[in-house]
């Protein structure tokens, strides 16, 4: 997967340059859960069903994301209260042909037993999307220093824009990442996904979006 | 109201359509501004009426497709024996809906039966949930009533109430009530505010509005937006039955579990015949009978949740239909009864003034309705139309009120002058009063030594005297259908041949000449002693071409005789003074008798001012025995007078007044006496009168 992933990333220059490429209709996405417990000794542990390998309080989330062509990703978790779970989120990134994109950037994203995580997004939104520069906007929006009556409604428009771009495609909305519930270990070395090529492919629409919602009870 | 001549005259506020029409633009006016129009269930009808025919053109937009209506159906209930079993669906419902990704599940039930067991399965599912709406409904009291008012307040709540307008119709919504100093929002708006994550700080304004505050475009701040607390229409786009396609969508709670299921094991996306991500839930009973229906702009029996889900849309599509407010409906009513006088001032004929209130009222009704369609403005167009229609019927009444006023002065007018039977024949045709010429056949009366007669017994004596010498005159000429010029001073003026032809005239003339002199002599009877010496009548009547029709002013006009034909009657009638006669006719009246009169030619003159000659022919009033005779002879002298044998003939003429008495031989005789000794030049037979 990765292999093929470089060929269009070394391919698609060229075929631009040579203007005789079209662009592409649809932009290959992939991603890829797993926890890191808080004993792990390096071990991850893959999210497969909802019911499975939900994290313990201590317990660290780790997020993978690749796509064949360059393109946002959004990544926001919301916690029982409805509000963002993790400081530093919601992240939006570029995802670049051939390089596996791991998040969160720093020491990942920590489980609170107190306000567990009730849903994690990650939106993947072509650049060429409508919506993208007021989702990139609010995004940004968010990180700001504003009064807790602002972040109210910064995160019910966050969802709400989640929502509308989910309806707006919604044969491509997939609310739960159900593959089969199978438990494996690796080592962690650089934050590299050893197994990531095998994660579920999702097909991005010129111009459209795609929601990975995964829930957790 | 009278005219100086006793004639009906049109009042003032009946000359133009502006009185009518400044009444009931001051009406108008007073209604929108001041108080309610009488005509406001018209109008709410009509907007009724508007919005059925916009879903029927297929002109009316989808409702939202993030709000999606769960309703519970008769079968939904069947088996349903406990409180709890009843709350374990609406918990279902609670996680199927966020399972599936909604961003709120609103209940358009208050869920206040049971206990806290029985309500602990929903409670707890809403808790799950992203986000849940309990209802509440305004008791106007500080307390609302609410669902599972024995646990504390999680949720928010959403009142219920709904207010059907005076026909019982539910049209309008509250989308705020401010209830016990409480600002407290309806269903649809917390459902609303709840899926933007801003449900708090509501406030309701003085002036009817209330507002929130939401993310400002910059994302970083707070803009406040206000929107009336109560709308007088929702913007209904269609009723409950109408499929997805037009409607809002619908999943009856069977039907929900069904798909949820299919969907469980298909392990797909979300379709969209299910409450997907973002969707905005409501759950209400729609069972027959629940008792949580009524009618609808829609429907007659249309169920409440469709209103608060036609509310909701309103708000998620910025599609609230607002009132165009009291000033403006004002300002329009005025402004368009004016344009319509102004136009009707136009539209003279019938047709054109029927087509001119024809197209001003579909033109409101069509006006209303873009507005309401295009613009959310809701316009009173059904009270404009009745506000144009009241215009159309007071300018009829206002033209039918003129036009009999017209008729009523010109019978009044007429009977003066005309029989009945012409007034009835010119009252169908109008036309024949128009001026032109025509071959009439005049009449004309004088009475003798009015000027004595007034100085000697006083102006009482002579006015009864004339009323009834007019009375005997007027009777005459109406009785053989003649028409009649005013009366100046003593003098009389008949006529035939106008305002309609009367080839008979001449005949009729003749007879209504005869029926005059009866009468008048008849009068002379009953005069007193001092009196009737002193009366007495010369009559004339002429033919010949003049022009009539109406003549006059705007204020006042007769219908009369215009030309020569007056002039030399009336020297004619003179003439009866200076043959010593009482009735005088023309030649030409004469040719045109069926039968001929007992008559003898009397003289041919020109009267003063005349070239042309007229020949004088006298009526026998009360002809002797011999009066035959005596008109041979005069007939003999006559043609010797003719022939310019003036000595010969005035001999003759004085043997006739020797022998019989006769006055126009008197008067002939002088005549030759004064032509013998001064014999004139070119005599054609025909003696030019120096006098009058």
């Amino acid at each position: 997967m990765r292999t093929g992933l470089r060929k269009i990333a070394f391919a698609a220059p060229l075929a631009i340059a040579a203007g005789a490429w079209p662009a592409p209709s649809q932009t290959i996405a992939q991603v890829e859960f797993a926890v890191i417990p808080s004993h792990s000794e390096g071990r991850l542990k893959r999210i497969g069903k909802p019911n499975d390998g939900t994290p313990k309080s201590g317990d660290r989330l780790q997020v993978w994301l690749s796509a064949s062509a360059p393109i946002r990703a959004l990544t926001v978790a919301f916690d029982s209260a409805g509000h963002v779970a993790f400081p530093d989120q919601p992240l939006l990134v570029t995802l670049n042909p051939g390089a596996e994109q791991a998040l969160p950037l720093a020491d990942g994203w920590k489980w609170d037993a107190q306000v567990p995580v009730r849903e994690l997004d990650v939106l993947f939104v072509d650049a060429r999307s409508p919506a993208m520069a007021a989702l990139a906007q609010l995004v940004d929006a968010t990180h700001a220093s504003v009064p807790p009556a602002v972040r109210t409604r910064q995160v019910g428009e966050l969802r709400k824009t989640i929502d509308s771009l989910t309806q707006r495609d919604a044969s491509n909305a997939d609310f739960s990442l159900k593959t089969e519930p199978v438990l494996l270990a690796g080592l962690v070395r650089g934050m590299r996904c050893s197994w990531c090529d095998a994660a579920p492919k999702f097909s991005i629409p010129a111009g459209g979006s795609y929601l990975v919602r995964h829930r957790f009870q | 109201m009278e005219s100086q001549q006793g004639q009906p005259a049109v009042p003032f506020w009946l000359r133009g359509p502006w009185p009518f029409a400044m009444v009931i633009a001051a009406c108008a006016a007073i209604w929108m501004g001041a108080a309610q129009s009488p005509f406001k269930r018209f109008d709410r009808e009509l907007d009724d009426a508007i919005l059925r025919a916009r879903l029927k053109l297929g002109m009316a937009a989808r409702p939202d497709g993030s709000i999606f209506l769960i309703g519970t159906e008769k079968n939904d209930l069947d088996g349903l024996s406990t409180i709890a079993g009843e709350y374990r669906n609406y918990a279902e419902i609670i996680d199927i809906a966020n399972d599936l990704g909604a961003a709120v599940t609103a209940f358009d039930l208050i869920l206040a039966r049971g206990g806290p067991a029985e309500a602990e399965p929903v409670l707890t599912a809403a808790r799950r949930g992203r986000g849940v709406v309990f209802a509440e409904a305004d008791t106007g009291e500080k307390e609302t009533l609410r669902s599972f008012i024995f646990a504390p307040r999680e949720m928010p709540g959403g009142l219920v109430n709904i207010r059907a307008d005076s026909d019982t119709v539910t049209r309008g919504y509250d989308y705020a009530r401010l209830s016990g100093g409480v600002c407290r929002p309806s269903l649809a708006l917390a459902v609303y505010l709840a899926a933007r994550g801003s449900n708090a700080d509501l406030n309701c304004a003085a002036d009817g509005s209330v507002g929130w505050a939401d993310l400002g475009p910059d994302s970083k701040s707070l803009v406040e937006r206000r929107i009336p607390r109560t709308v007088a229409l929702v913007n209904f786009r269609s009723s409950f039955a109408e499929p997805w396609d037009k409607g809002f969508k619908y999943l009856s709670l069977t039907d929900l579990r069904r798909k949820y299921g299919a969907w469980r094991v298909a392990k797909r996306a979300v379709p969209l015949d299910l409450p997907g991500a973002g969707s905005m839930v409501i759950v209400g009973s729609v069972a027959a009978g629940s008792g949580d229906s009524g009618p609808t702009p829609f429907g007659v029996n249309e169920p409440r949740v469709q209103v608060h889900a036609a509310a909701l849309n309103d708000l998620v599509q910025g599609q609230m239909f607002r009132e165009s407010g009291a000033l403006f409906e004002a300002i329009a009513m005025v402004l368009a009864i004016a344009l319509f006088t102004s136009a009707a001032r136009l539209a003279k004929p019938w047709i054109a003034f029927g087509s001119l209130w024809f197209l001003s009222v579909s033109g409101s009704l069509l006006l209303g309705a873009l507005l309401l369609i295009r613009v959310n403005l809701i316009f009173p167009a059904a009270t404009l139309a009745a506000m144009l229609t009241l215009c159309f019927l007071a300018e009829s009444g206002r033209r039918s009120a003129v036009t009999s006023l017209e008729k009523l002065r010109m019978r009044t007018t007429m009977a003066m002058y005309f029989s009945p039977r012409v007034m009835t024949e010119v009252l169908r045709n109008p036309g024949v009063m128009q001026p032109r010429e025509a071959e009439l056949t005049v009449l004309l009366t004088d009475l003798r030594n009015f000027t004595t007669i007034t100085e000697r017994f006083g102006t009482p004596v002579i006015f009864d005297l004339m009323n009834k010498v007019f009375e005997i005159e007027t009777r005459s000429v109406i009785a053989m259908e003649g028409s009649m010029e005013h009366f100046l001073g003593d003098q009389f003026l008949g006529y035939w041949g106008a305002p309609q032809d009367q080839p008979d005239g001449s005949d009729r003339a003749m007879k209504a000449g005869r029926a005059i002199i009866d009468g008048l002599d008849q009068l002379k009877r009953t005069l007193p002693p001092d009196l009737a010496p002193l009366f007495g009548f010369g009559l004339a009547i002429h033919k010949g071409k003049a022009l009539v029709g109406n003549k006059g002013s705007r204020e006042r006009f007769d219908y009369g005789i215009l030309g020569d034909i007056v002039n030399t009657a009336a020297r004619v009638e003179s003439l009866t003074k200076l043959y010593g006669v009482r009735w005088l006719i023309t030649r030409d009246v004469l040719e045109c008798q069926n039968g001929k009169p007992l008559y003898r030619r009397i003289d041919t003159v020109r009267v003063k001012g005349r070239s042309r000659s007229v020949e004088l022919i006298e009526i026998p009033v009360e002809p002797s025995p011999d009066w035959d005779t005596m008109a041979r002879k005069y007939c003999l002298a006559l043609e010797a007078y003719t022939a310019g044998r003036f000595a010969e003939a005035g001999g003759q003429f004085e043997a006739l007044e020797r022998e019989y008495g006769d006055k126009p031989s008197h008067a002939m005789g002088e005549r030759c006496r004064e032509l013998t000794s001064a014999p004139p030049v070119n005599w054609d037979g025909a003696y030019t009168l120096k006098e009058k």
